[in-house]
């Protein structure tokens, strides 16, 4: 089932540089889809994408040969976006939510019109630590106990930090609806 | 799930296979960083692209190669052994001779008479009897002393070829090949002076 890209590990794992730049070309625009969900813009999801493809390449010899590559190489991107939340950590910005209503209901339609590049600009202009866990629960469908063993933080933090960024997500997207309204 | 989370499952269903092709510069990068671009090519590569671009097969050039380094190899080490000394000293009776001249022919004929003989060097005697020819190549040779004729010690002997021979096809060849050699010349007797 995995045979060819077994194949394709095994020589790029004899350093054949084809197989190397096929193996990139094969998961780069998987991987840059999650780095652009994990990083802020593009350029820091080249970063991400930079990192997650430099640790690939050193550790291929760490594939056990089981299961899927593909999740594997999943994996060690998802490690390369948690390493980043880690970096910036210190970078992290205040964000004031006192004004935010916690029903704030959004029109189906309005739902159901929005594109995919503005539901990645709203996750992209998430703070870092809100777009990570926004990211590994909704989309990753990881729970807070894995979330909070991930990341080094408390099952707490990652709850609240998901509520604040859903409701920022969710103001966004109210705020996109009005001005559609409006328009 | 789906009921409760609308905006959740629309992040969920829009990013499930989201996919974007990150940009050139990435793998460029990436070359850089790990070192994945090809290694300039050295003379191997050079050689097989040469080979096929010729259309001569690899072996052709490897074993022309060989011949020319062995032929090469041959000749220097031909060349450098080659070099060999002939000295010695030359006799008019028991006394070393006093001033002459030693000349040594090279021999190419292989068998008598000496048809094809050239004269390879000449060598001064000094006062004691002593000659020598240096940097001598292989091969055969035939000496030849010639006293000086004012020398009072050799009136009473002619010029001889080694050893003691009057004419060349009858004397000894001086074969040279891995060793020097130490030669002692004794001059033929001048018969009418000894009558």
């Amino acid at each position: 089932m995995f045979d060819d890209d077994y194949d394709l590990l095994r020589r790029c794992l004899k350093k054949e540089v084809a197989a190397e730049y096929q193996l990139y070309h094969r998961f780069a625009p998987k991987m840059n889809g999650i780095c652009l969900r994990y990083g802020g813009n593009e350029r820091e999801a080249e970063d991400i994408l930079q990192n997650g493809f430099v640790h690939l390449f050193s550790h291929l010899n760490q594939f056990k040969f089981e299961g899927s590559l593909e999740c594997w190489i999943e994996r060690i991107f998802l490690n390369a976006a948690i390493n980043y939340y880690k970096k910036n950590l210190k970078f992290r910005q205040y964000v004031d939510l006192s004004h935010i209503e916690e029903d704030v209901s959004i029109h189906e339609d309005a739902l159901s019109a929005i594109s995919q590049d503005e539901l990645l600009a709203i996750i992209q202009s998430l703070p870092v630590g809100y777009r990570t866990i926004f990211n590994m629960y909704v989309i990753e469908n990881y729970q807070h106990n894995e979330i909070a063993s991930l990341l080094g933080i408390s099952e707490g933090t990652s709850k609240s930090q998901l509520f604040r960024a859903k409701a920022m997500v969710k103001r966004m997207l109210k705020e996109r609806e009005t001005y559609y309204k409006i328009g | 799930m789906e009921e409760k989370d609308p905006i959740g499952n629309k992040f969920k269903s829009s990013f499930s296979d989201f996919e974007k092709e990150p940009p050139v510069r990435v793998w460029e990068n990436l070359q850089k960083e790990l070192h994945l671009v090809p290694k300039p090519a050295g003379f191997w590569a050079h050689f097989s692209a040469f080979s096929f671009f010729t259309k001569v097969p690899v072996g052709f050039y490897l074993s022309l190669g060989v011949i020319v380094v062995s032929i090469f190899s041959t000749v220097v080490y031909k060349e450098i052994n080659r070099r060999h000394t002939i000295r010695g000293h030359a006799y008019a009776g028991e006394i070393r001779l006093r001033n002459g001249s030693a000349e040594l022919y090279q021999v190419t004929d292989k068998t008598l008479p000496w048809d094809s003989v050239t004269h390879y060097h000449t060598s001064v005697i000094d006062n004691y009897g002593h000659f020598q020819f240096s940097k001598v190549g292989e091969g055969k040779y035939l000496l030849h002393i010639v006293p000086d004729g004012k020398s009072q010690m050799s009136t009473g002997y002619i010029s001889s070829w080694f050893d003691r021979c009057e004419n060349s096809d009858s004397c000894n060849v001086i074969i040279i090949n891995r060793a020097d050699k130490n030669l002692e010349v004794h001059l033929v007797k001048n018969s009418k002076t000894a009558q």
